[in-house]
């Protein structure tokens, strides 16, 4: 079904970020997804107040657990529009320390939700391919996309350098071949950075 | 005289089975009633969950202190996620304009838009950077057909539009 037929879809995002430790870990990431979801739905939202309710209305902080029990709730209420759910720098969460590390716990709560296999459910993640990330995706047999294969991506990163190299006032009075220099090797050298 | 003494023991057992395979039945209505009784309580559980998810939801909409938006933000408050705008107003300002088209447009976004499922992209620091990350969600909005007033979930005033 195509989004324009159903109308209406949630998205709701979040950036893991190694300089801020607000954004490092499944209960950052569960707070800010529980959140986004009952700001745009009334049915997520009367699931977070019931989440609320139980928990001296907010006098006590929810588990982890009840707040991963809340978004599969949320993402399985009958009448739920096509949900996005986009996380972006998943190497960005940490994996030194602790057993599990944060990043082991946020990897078991996207199995968690790609194993019940909700068809309004749209999740994507985007990171760095290390390899306790790796083993862990791949082991879903879905789409993938390897950014440094992708020919699109390396025209972006041509198009990209050109543009600054030229419309840049001090680089714009460089030399012609300098120019062409910096653009070339820039442009072969992007991928392998 | 055997014979018919062997057959009388073997009558003997016949009935005996014939009693066991009744008794047996017995056992297996037992079970047939006790299912059935689960199934009433199973019943009966739901409705009362029923009944208190509808309840609540009364009390969330209809709680004379607490309007929608006042309960969103008490939510709000409760959990205090970090925002993760600021991320996203980084991305969207470095972002070069007609870069990740090639991705919107091929196939592999339009099965995931399309069908529910799980999408990876990876790729070294560099490509991450170079791919437009903001541009998923704008191009979510495009794509959707969707209004600016609704649907898309933006902490801040974030703009989304292309």
């Amino acid at each position: 079904m195509e989004l324009r037929d159903a109308g209406k879809a949630t998205v709701a995002y979040f950036y893991f970020d190694f300089k801020d430790t607000n954004k490092q870990n499944r209960r950052n990431l569960l707070l800010s997804l529980l959140v986004q979801l009952s700001a745009r739905s009334d049915p997520c939202c009367e699931i977070l107040s019931r989440l609320y309710s139980t928990h001296g209305r907010g006098a006590q902080k929810p588990s982890d657990r009840a707040m991963t029990d809340c978004l599969k709730e949320m993402l399985t209420v009958p009448a739920q529009c096509p949900t996005f759910l986009i996380m972006d720098a998943l190497d960005e969460c940490p994996n030194t320390s602790g057993i599990p590390s944060p990043r082991e716990q946020v990897l078991e709560l996207i199995d968690e939700l790609v194993g019940i296999c909700l068809p309004n459910l749209h999740l994507c993640v985007t990171s760095r391919p290390e390899f306790d990330i790796q083993t862990v995706l791949e082991r879903f047999q879905s789409r993938t996309v390897s950014l440094h294969d992708e020919t699109g991506l390396k025209q972006d990163i041509i198009d990209y350098v050109t543009h600054v190299v030229h419309s840049d006032p001090r680089m714009r009075r460089w030399r012609e071949e300098d120019r062409d220099l910096v653009i070339k090797t820039l442009s072969d050298k992007a991928g392998g950075m | 005289m055997a014979a018919a003494e062997l057959l009388k023991i073997t009558h003997g057992v016949d009935n005996r089975i014939k009693g066991v395979d009744e008794r047996i039945q017995g056992v297996d209505d037992k079970v047939q009633e006790v299912g059935d009784k689960v199934q009433d309580l199973d019943d009966k559980i739901d409705q009362v969950n029923c009944s208190s998810f509808h309840n609540t939801s009364i009390l969330a909409s209809e709680s004379p202190d607490l309007t929608g938006n006042q309960l969103r933000d008490s939510l709000r408050q409760w959990l205090s996620p970090a925002d993760p705008s600021t991320n996203y107003n980084i991305a969207a300002d470095a972002h070069h304009v007609g870069t990740s088209q090639w991705f919107f447009q091929g196939s592999i976004f339009k099965d995931w838009q399309s069908a529910g499922s799980f999408l990876w992209i990876h790729g070294n620091r560099t490509c991450l950077l170079a791919f437009c990350n903001p541009l998923l969600l704008i191009a979510l909005q495009c794509c959707s057909g969707l209004g600016k007033d609704h649907s898309l979930v933006c902490p801040s005033s974030t703009s989304l539009s292309a």
